[in-house]
């Protein structure tokens, strides 16, 4: 049996003829080729509604595709079973523009669930989310609760929980959608940093003129379809 | 699962550690609602926990009325006191019959002289009219049906005039007991499966309440059993909690009717003390409600957990 694991991957992202239609009968995403390379950051872009969070779902797991193939880290998830969806997610960070943190819990458990959730020893825990905190800027904030911190705070420490766990691979869907201009420059700016680690980034944005100024590969979406224009 | 260096037992420990502390957290600050809970749960168990520790003393009792209880075998005139005595030692070696007694013709007119105070009167007899007895002691926990058998059996022998148990009342006694003991059944049934919908219920709204971050553990990867794990934790909890409550319920309760024990058995000359539970008894009582609990919160947790996914 070919080891494809030995494979030196190149791409860690892979998307061939990937499909999405809703029950409704809306197509969402038409035949959609795509891929991104190891240490790749790039911006998917597109109006509201062009199928930016749609394709983000599909990559998560979140949604399955109609049809197509999505191929990430050279393993098809198409032919995940229910119950390795976790393990997976495990391995990829993701961003929402509604940062979803628990509210009942402090900055530290909430950036170092991700690694509770995997059975890191305490020791490591402390380390590694003192370091990603310390990446964001948000060191001094470990014991204040989300509701005490300001919107862009909130989602630098839902930045610090996709990171926590070093992925190869970070997703984020419209990270800067609620920032002022100042603060999704900053937000940028700490992607383009883990993108210089060797961190591959898929970020969904509609904010154009945010980045222009990025020198970064755009992948433009136009009513479920790739727009080669771009 | 990638075996990240971080993994130990001990982190392990730490995490279901920290799990459980979280649910008695939530628990107290549940306050009133979790207290209510604890309650009702523990009021359920106890019911069928006292009444099974009654039909206990129940049973107790009726061992030692059993051990006072005899049968008579009257002998037929013409049997010599030798073969009644050889009977008697073919008898006691019967597995229902645990000892026995030989009255002789002569002993019996001396007990009935004793006993029924017509002395000067059984003089004036020239023979004595009483036949001799063997009095039989039943070995402990012989069902009456089956006594009854064997004495009829024994009626058969020519030796044997008549034999005789006055077993009605026993059987009555025997029949209470065994409908007890099957109300007992029927209820810890019915009040366990109470546990288990009020724990299953508890823990649906547990989980409803905190539908946005079990959403949010979802999307970062959690499997299953993490997420389920607080809630299993909560469910055993108030298992645990409610079989502490229904212990103490049923000490007070047996505290509250040992005075009617005590007058009802001074009536019948002895001294009866009512058994409590035993320190065994109150720990599975206790252990059985924390299984109780668990399993009505996993089936909260089957039943609804797979219905929150992100979209």
């Amino acid at each position: 049996m070919p080891c494809w694991a030995c494979r030196p991957v190149t791409e860690i992202l892979q998307l061939a003829r990937v499909s999405k239609r809703y029950p409704t009968g809306q197509i969402a995403l038409d035949a959609i080729d795509l891929s991104l390379a190891e240490g790749e950051m790039a911006f998917l872009t597109g109006h509201s509604g062009a199928g930016k969070s749609t394709l983000l779902k599909l990559i998560a797991l979140i949604e399955k595709p109609s049809q197509g193939q999505i191929i990430v880290n050279g393993r098809n998830i198409g032919r995940l079973p229910a119950g390795h969806v976790p393990y997976y997610r495990q391995n990829i960070g993701i961003i929402f523009q509604n940062v979803h943190l628990l509210q009942d819990r402090s900055v530290y458990d909430n950036v170092a669930l991700p690694l509770v959730i995997q059975g890191f020893h305490p020791r490591d825990v402390g380390k590694r989310v003192r370091a990603a905190l310390d990446t964001v800027g948000l060191l001094d904030m470990e014991r204040k609760l989300p509701v005490e911190l300001s919107g862009g705070e909130q989602q630098r420490v839902g930045i610090a929980r996709a990171v926590v766990k070093r992925p190869r691979l970070i997703l984020a869907d419209e990270p800067t959608g609620n920032l002022d201009p100042e603060l999704s420059a900053d937000i940028m700016r700490l992607f383009s940093r883990f993108n210089e680690l060797g961190v591959s980034l898929l970020i969904a944005t509609h904010d154009i003129a945010l980045i222009t100024r990025m020198n970064k590969r755009r992948i433009m979406l136009a009513h479920g379809r790739l727009d080669s224009a771009a | 699962m990638n075996g990240s260096p971080g993994l130990s037992l001990q982190a392990w420990a730490q995490a279901h550690l920290d799990v459980a502390r979280d649910s008695l957290r939530r628990l107290r600050s549940n306050g009133l609602g979790s207290l209510l809970t604890v309650l009702m749960m523990g009021c359920a168990l106890a019911l069928p926990a006292s009444l099974w520790v009654l039909t206990e003393n129940a049973t107790v009792a009726t061992r030692s009325v059993e051990q006072q209880f005899s049968v008579s075998l009257y002998l037929a005139d013409d049997v010599s006191d030798t073969r009644g005595r050889q009977l008697l030692g073919e008898l006691v070696t019967d597995p229902l019959i645990q000892r026995g007694d030989y009255l002789s013709r002569e002993d019996a007119l001396a007990e009935f002289r004793d006993y029924s105070g017509f002395g000067r009167a059984l003089d004036l007899l020239q023979d004595n009219p009483l036949p001799a007895v063997l009095v039989l002691w039943p070995a402990p926990g012989t069902s009456s049906a089956a006594l009854q058998d064997w004495l009829q059996r024994q009626e058969q022998r020519a030796e044997i005039s008549l034999a005789q148990a006055d077993a009605d009342w026993l059987a009555r006694l025997q029949a209470l007991l065994a409908f007890g003991i099957e109300l007992v059944h029927i209820m810890g049934a019915l009040l366990a499966l109470t546990v288990v919908l009020v724990v299953a219920n508890t823990i649906r709204l547990q989980i409803a309440s905190r539908r946005e971050e079990i959403l949010v553990m979802k999307l970062i990867g959690a499997p299953d059993g993490f997420i389920q794990r607080p809630f299993l934790y909560s469910g055993t909890l108030y298992g645990l909690l409610s079989g502490l409550v229904a212990c103490l319920s049923v000490l007070l309760i047996l505290d509250l009717l040992q005075p009617h024990i005590s007058a009802l058995s001074a009536s019948y000359g002895s001294a009866y003390v009512l058994r409590g539970m035993s320190l065994r008894e109150a720990a599975w009582l206790t252990g059985s409600a924390a299984a109780l609990g668990w399993l009505g919160a996993f089936h909260s947790v089957w039943r609804h957990l797979r219905d929150i996914e992100p979209d």
